[in-house]
């Protein structure tokens, strides 16, 4: 059996940051099939190559620091990526270095989509800002369907990202 | 001595937790400014304490820091037995001993592994090693895996743990569990072994710096202490643990939004350099072995070493682990039944609790009221403690390298090392500075 990772990263004291972690614990909850694993890393930074180690497709939530509203969101793929853009998450543990490292030691899933959220606030808060509580449905059916869709996509069959 | 301009300007220094600066310039010789700048976001720790009930408050310090979540767990823990007056069972004590040698085998294996033998084997960073040492960088991957492995069956999970309560755990792992893990930390020596042989052979790329310094750490007449003790200087003996404040002294200084800390000098160490230099002699023979191998003994006073220190504790750590499974099977196992939740008393109170972690000495405060609603509470993370002597050290080593004729590119790695060597952990180190700052 094929298995998909939705990993959430970031600090639940830092108000936005954490959350991908929260929709994580929310998606936790709800029933998925025994395909779907679940992790909250926190931002225990290149630990995530051991959470990748035995996954064949994963989806990483994080907090993503770039241009665009606060509440926004957007899927891609490491490769998809432009170092010149510098495109980074709000965790300096390099997400894509860690990617890169699994990579290399040949235990990356075939396929990783991350989902980046642009956050309002990231001081020291334990809650979401009212904007990213406010969406934090939205996101959350928009992490659904992405977690649906790649489970749907038969035999694991990505184009390799 | 060089006449030239000296400017190192480094930005957001990497392979670090968190944002820190490195600002040295020097002309003719003469340093203008060398500074070590913390720059994070302050972290409000009291405030997030206040208010919350004595069953939350080692959930949310847990979350202080991603690597260190266990060693806030457990002081956090000891805070609020030691403010209520609650024990815990040897089993439970033995279990939270356990815990706490994973977590610093996670953190240091990290460190030692991931960022700082790049430094030793010329590389920017992990992954060229991925190519260049492939075996050797296995070994490392594997070490910290059974380190995770370790903290997520004591604390059921590998961050962030969730079995730890006050008055003990809420589930336990089974016999059989701690027998399958004493043989995977038996198997792991030939590994710790092989990263030793890594670090001896690179062992002439640290660089001979001493400048010497006051050592702080717990000291416990029973142990090597990680989880208990008093607290032990290099310069001033021995103290309680409750006069912290004393001995923290933390300041404030306009370079840097996290608190400086000094006791007996400017400055002081903490971490796995001050607990060899403390409690050198209760080491496991083969922990000592290889710190043999480095000729590090104490008391040294070169933080380059702290890198081979955390090696050393690593050794200590695994063999020591297999002891605590040793006595908990000896024992049996004390059943407790799936969700287990001790009985305690809610009363007012204060307590500290103070802990060993991979950093260096950790403290946690708080006051309860009647209610076990938390009033006050304070930390004292060990990288706040180490900036001062970052700092100190930096003022020393940048005027050496300058007149040993370094150019710009091997003074800026060379205090890169230095800070690196600390492992500190900046991202949890800002925390809330309730002052004005004066120009």
């Amino acid at each position: 059996m094929a298995k998909l990772g939705v990993i959430g990263i970031g600090n639940t004291l830092k108000g936005d940051d954490g959350v991908g972690v929260m929709l994580v614990n929310r998606l936790e909850e709800e029933d998925f099939s025994d395909e779907v694993e679940f992790h909250e890393v926190g931002t225990s930074g290149l630990n995530i190559i051991h959470y990748l180690k035995d996954l064949d497709k994963a989806v990483i939530i994080d907090a993503l620091r770039s241009e665009g509203e606060p509440g926004n969101s957007t899927f891609f793929r490491p490769n998809e990526v432009d170092n010149s853009i510098k495109i980074r998450s709000t965790h300096d543990a390099n997400l894509l270095e860690a990617i890169d490292l699994s990579e290399t030691l040949g235990e990356r899933p075939e396929d990783i989509v991350i989902m980046g959220i642009i956050p309002e606030d990231i001081s020291l808060r334990d809650e979401l800002s009212p904007l990213l509580k406010e969406k934090l449905p939205e996101l959350e059916e928009k992490l659904k369907g992405k977690i649906n869709s790649l489970l749907e996509e038969e035999g694991g069959g990505f184009p390799s990202s | 001595m060089s006449n030239e301009k000296i400017d190192v300007d480094v930005e957001y220094l990497t392979r670090v937790e968190g944002h820190g600066n490195i600002k040295v310039n020097a002309s003719d010789g003469q340093i203008e400014k060398c500074e070590w700048q913390v720059i994070e976001t302050p972290r409000y720790f009291e405030s997030m304490v206040v208010d919350h009930s004595w069953k939350e408050l080692h959930h949310i310090t847990s979350r202080i820091c991603g690597i260190c979540s266990i060693g806030h767990t457990v002081a956090s823990l000891k805070a609020t037995e030691a403010a209520m007056g609650i024990e815990i069972s040897k089993q439970d004590e033995l279990l939270r001993k356990l815990i706490l040698h994973a977590e610093n085998m996670q953190s240091h294996i990290l460190h030692v592994g991931y960022l700082a033998l790049p430094d030793l084997m010329g590389e920017g960073s992990v992954i060229p090693l991925a190519s260049s040492h492939p075996e050797e960088l296995k070994t490392v991957i594997r070490l910290h895996r059974l380190s995770n492995e370790m903290s997520e069956m004591v604390g059921g999970r590998t961050t962030h743990p969730q079995r730890l309560i006050p008055g003990g755990f809420s589930k336990i792992p089974t016999e059989k569990e701690l027998t399958e893990l004493k043989n995977k930390l038996r198997n792991s020596f030939n590994d710790l072994m092989a990263v030793a042989d890594l670090c001896e052979a690179k062992a002439d790329k640290f660089p001979d710096f001493n400048r010497e310094t006051e050592f702080i750490s717990l000291t416990n007449e029973d142990e090597y202490a990680f989880y208990d003790g008093q607290v032990r200087s290099t310069d001033t003996g021995i103290q309680p643990v409750t006069d912290y404040k004393d001995i923290t002294n933390e300041f404030v200084v306009n370079q840097s939004t996290a608190k400086f800390a000094r006791n007996n000098r400017q400055s002081y160490m903490v971490g796995a350099l001050a607990r060899l230099n403390n409690n050198y002699d209760q080491l496991s023979p083969m922990a000592k072995g290889v710190a043999e191998r480095f000729n590090l003994k104490p008391v040294n006073h070169n933080p380059f070493m702290n890198n081979i220190a955390q090696l050393v504790e690593v050794v200590h750590n695994v063999r020591d682990s297999i002891n605590i499974i040793d006595k908990l099977l000896e024992n049996g196992l004390e059943p407790q039944e799936e969700y287990h939740e001790p009985e305690i008393e809610v009363k007012a109170g204060r307590g500290i609790g103070a802990a060993e972690v991979p950093r260096g000495i950790l403290f946690h405060d708080y006051t309860y009221n009647e209610e076990g609603i938390c009033t006050a509470g304070n930390c004292v993370i060990p990288t706040n403690q180490n900036h001062a002597n970052i700092q100190q050290d930096m003022e020393e080593l940048a005027p050496n390298l300058i007149n040993e004729g370094k150019d710009e590119d091997e003074i800026e790695l060379n205090l890169e090392m230095l800070v690196r060597a600390y492992d500190p952990c900046i991202s949890c180190s800002a925390h809330h500075l309730d002052v004005e700052f004066v120009d």
